[in-house]
């Protein structure tokens, strides 16, 4: 990780230094071209070559002293900055749980910070709380101007503080920072929303902005991994999102993928039938995203176990690898014939596939397994089996 | 004798010109490297890695770790690997027809208990001898296999992962605990990104505990220090320039995240060669050109792999001499693309720019050297201009130098004593005072070497990793 602190001052003498430099060297190839074309004396030849030379020495001496203060003042500088953070969380967390503690009137840069870190940190009452303490202070609006300015690090220092404050007053300037032109920027102001979002109470105000991030995530031509982050970020308010892009015809499929995936990691159980119909969707990605899914909503139902053991005998190699994983959702004594068969599939990956999900439903299946690698007709189903079984006492010694 | 003497007069400007070009590129891709780590450090911040790391986003990582001979080190680099902070992750080591002890060191420490080899063989390699499983840690995985290099054993190790994205590192580097979280990241922002290259720092003079760097000095011996100052110069201002550019054609072999699919849908590692790691990266870029397909190659800057750099001068020329042939090798496997504008940037300015500036320059700063003697016979040696022209090069090189510390003094783990700060200072002049020439004539071998040691690694002699359980030397890393 690097320090924030001092660069762009470092980057400014870079610049200067090594722009003095390059015209010296320009000037310097000129003048031994000229010299060779017979244009120049020797002695102004030397002559130049004697400045650039001092030049060069002056930069160095330049760089090299920039670079002692800064290790020098950078050490001194984190050490009282520490110290003041320290100080200033002690107060804050006081305030935390005794409102009568009482504050200053203007929060120094340390101060500031500390509350930001106290805020991305505390949750629930005490945490809006400190938002509101934010708000005070003038430190929502401050970041708020510094996200709108027109340098990058700037812009992005000032949406991690907005990331971590989470303040509703900040939404409006977080949907606009999905127009600007830097993806960097179009991605932190994403996550700001959702932690935002996350941290509001239910209420139609939330309500309208969940429509509004919907939309969002809809119409803007996001990256699906920041796209499932966000929905991730959303946490306990991510159902009505999710439920929400699943539902709508015109969401991208890249969008609908991201979904399918935070539905599956978030658990939301609720949308198991939502899930489910996906399995069937005409885009084979999104099949494979929903079956994917599929088990770890615990979705069960006989149209769903048929169409997952359709879907294991589809021509798409990666779609038939998700199925037979979601064959462990399906009844034991349904799962295992269609698994017998994969077992010998044509891919190595659906074939590994088959074995642990037999693997994975357990005393049962574990028996399929044993069969399988004594009297299954195919030689490439026995040796899976056998690799597959063999791993099992390893994972049973890592067990508690 | 006049021709002859033009032809000095006009080779020592040549020689200038080189010089100035060479520089100015260098100057460049310095300042937007440190543009790029300014954006970079407020972009992936503490909070972006702890929302990572709790939402549980991320694409599992397959670390794959080639080892020959690696007794010493491979046992604390494996414990490094499986302690990093990532939720789903697998180890797979190949012991590529070690001859000494590295198996048994591998099989003690992790209680190995061997399985069947059955995997999906989709990229070709030696014999795979016994595939073993850790009755410790449910993932990591070791091959043992006949000797094929590393190149085959790369590719041995690409079959058997089996998670999408994979991380070559070295058998004697160190990872951070952030590494993988860090250098996935882009993979998860855009779809297009198919290959990371992180920065590599050396491990010498740092301590070392649990399989973590905790804290940075600098080491005894100035072969050590010099390398330090390369490895500076070369990550922080090199390689970030280039990924600016989208022109990146090297990733370290020691720690480089890849797509699984793409690296097997171009055949994987190509055997044979010292330089697969460019190998791979410029037929990543030429494959992804020549299929009209959007890809991205990129560099994060933050140091996230620590590896140890040769101790000694013979081990230091073999490597060097290595990485040369390598480069020339890759040059010339993919002529195809020099001056080539159907790739883009790459066929007209970094593919051409590695041929002059970094294949053909040991050659021509060599020739440089041998302009001194060829002037004093010609009668023509100015020696009051030889000397400017000697400082300016030395104080230029500083210079650069000096640049690349000024990025390192911004990390958080920095060398935190005054003393190794002085003693980097004083590195960038003493690089001139012999190390860079017996360096330059290495690589002028390795140009002649190339065709006639085709594939050929060298002997490595290594320290080996060492865990002090006692309270750091230095100042600890924050």
């Amino acid at each position: 990780m690097w320090r924030r602190w001092g660069d762009y001052l470092y980057a400014l003498t870079v610049l200067v230094v090594f722009g003095a430099e390059a015209v010296a060297l320009v000037a310097l190839s000129i003048a031994f071209f000229a010299r060779l074309l017979g244009l120049m004396p020797y002695t102004r030849l030397l002559t130049i070559l004697t400045w650039v030379v001092v030049l060069t020495c002056v930069s160095l001496a330049v760089v090299m002293q920039h670079v002692l203060v800064y290790y020098a003042a950078s050490a001194w500088h984190e050490r009282s900055r520490k110290e003041k953070a320290a100080a200033w969380t002690d107060l804050l967390v006081r305030w935390v749980f005794d409102r009568t503690t009482v504050l200053p009137a203007k929060l120094p840069r340390e101060g500031g910070e500390a509350l930001l870190d106290l805020r991305e940190t505390i949750k629930g009452e005490d945490g809006l709380a400190l938002g509101e303490l934010i708000e005070r202070f003038g430190i929502g609006a401050r970041l708020v101007k510094r996200a709108r300015s027109r340098g990058l690090g700037t812009k992005l220092h000032a949406i991690e503080g907005l990331a971590k404050a989470r303040l509703p007053s900040a939404l409006d300037t977080a949907f606009g920072l999905l127009a600007d032109p830097s993806p960097v920027v179009r991605y932190m102001a994403t996550r700001v929303i959702a932690r935002t979002l996350a941290s509001l109470l239910p209420g139609p105000e939330r309500d309208r902005d969940m429509e509004r991030f919907v939309e969002v995530l809809r119409t803007t031509d996001l990256p699906s991994g920041v796209v499932e982050e966000a929905l991730l970020l959303l946490d306990d308010a991510a159902d009505p999102v999710v439920r929400a892009l699943l539902t709508e015809a015109e969401t991208r499929p890249k969008v609908a993928r991201a979904a399918l995936d935070a539905a599956g990691r978030l658990d939301l159980e609720d949308l198991a039938e939502l899930v489910a119909r996906f399995v069937e969707h005409e885009d084979p990605e999104l099949r494979a995203a929903a079956l994917q899914c599929v088990p770890k909503l615990h979705a069960t139902s006989p149209r769903l176990a048929a169409a997952i053991t359709r879907a294991s005998e589809e021509p798409i190699e990666y779609v038939r690898v998700q199925a037979t994983r979601a064959l462990t959702s399906v009844d034991p004594r349904r799962a295992m014939p269609p698994l017998w068969d994969r077992l010998h599939d044509a891919s190595w990956w659906v074939r590994r596939a088959a074995a642990e999900s037999l693997r994975a439903l357990g005393p049962l299946g574990v028996a399929e397994l044993h069969r399988a690698e004594e009297y299954h007709p195919d030689r490439y189903a026995r040796q899976m089996a056998h690799h597959v079984l063999s791993e099992i006492e390893p994972a049973l010694a890592e067990a508690p | 004798m006049s021709v002859l003497l033009t032809i000095t007069l006009a080779f020592q400007y040549v020689v200038l010109a080189y010089f100035a070009l060479l520089n100015l590129g260098y100057t460049l891709f310095g300042y937007l490297g440190l543009r790029s780590i300014i954006v970079y450090t407020r972009e992936l911040s503490h909070l972006t890695l702890r929302d990572l790391l709790a939402r549980e986003s991320y694409k599992p990582v397959s670390i794959l770790v080639p080892a020959f001979n690696e007794e010493k080190s491979i046992v604390a680099s494996v414990h490094s690997f499986l302690g990093l902070r990532f939720p789903e992750f697998e180890v797979v080591v190949v012991s590529d027809g070690s001859t000494d002890a590295t198996i048994l060191r591998l099989i003690e420490a992790f209680a190995l208990v061997e399985i069947p080899a059955v995997y999906c063989r989709t990229l070709p390699s030696a014999p795979v001898r016994r595939m073993f499983r850790s009755l410790k840690h449910a993932n990591l995985v070791v091959l043992e296999k006949d000797n094929g290099g590393k190149a085959d054993a790369l590719n041995a190790a690409i079959d058997v992962a089996r998670y999408p994205l994979v991380c070559t590192v070295d058998a004697d580097s160190l990872l951070d605990a952030d590494a993988l979280l860090r250098a996935t990241r882009p993979f998860l922002e855009d779809d297009d990104v198919i290959a990371i290259g992180g920065t590599i720092r050396p491990l010498n003079g740092a301590t070392v505990s649990e399989g973590r760097v905790s804290a940075l000095s600098m080491p005894k011996r100035w072969i050590e220090r010099l390398q330090i100052l390369e490895y500076t110069r070369a990550f922080f201002s090199g390689r970030a320039g280039w990924s600016h550019f989208d022109a990146l054609l090297i990733i370290s072999g020691a720690f480089g995240v890849f797509r699984r699919s793409a690296v097997i849908e171009v055949g994987g590692y190509l055997v044979g060669t010292v330089g697969e790691d460019m190998e791979l990266v410029v037929r990543l870029h030429r494959y992804y050109r020549e299929h009209q397909r959007s890809y991205r190659i990129l560099f994060t800057p933050d140091p996230i792999c620590w590896t140890e750099v040769p101790a000694d001068l013979g081990t230091l020329r073999r490597q060097r001499n290595r990485w040369h042939r390598g480069l020339w090798e890759t040059l010339w496997q993919h002529r195809t693309l020099l001056f080539n504008p159907r790739y883009g940037r790459l066929g007209t300015f970094a593919f051409p720019y590695f041929l002059v500036f970094e294949g053909l320059a040991p050659l021509v700063e060599a020739l440089g050297w041998l302009m001194i003697p060829a002037t004093l016979a010609l009668g023509i040696f100015n020696g009051w201009f030889a000397l400017l022209f000697l400082a300016l090069s030395v104080l230029y090189g500083m210079l650069l130098s000096q640049l690349a510390v000024g990025i390192e003094t911004l990390l958080l783990q920095r060398y935190p004593r005054l003393s190794d700060r002085l003693l980097l200072f004083a590195a960038a002049f003493l690089e001139f005072a012999g190390y860079r020439q017996i360096l330059v004539f290495e690589r002028c071998l390795a140009t002649l070497q190339v065709f006639k040691k085709r594939g050929q690694w060298g002997r490595m002699e290594r320290q080996g990793i060492r865990e002090q359980p006692s309270a750091p030397r230095a100042g600890v890393v924050p």
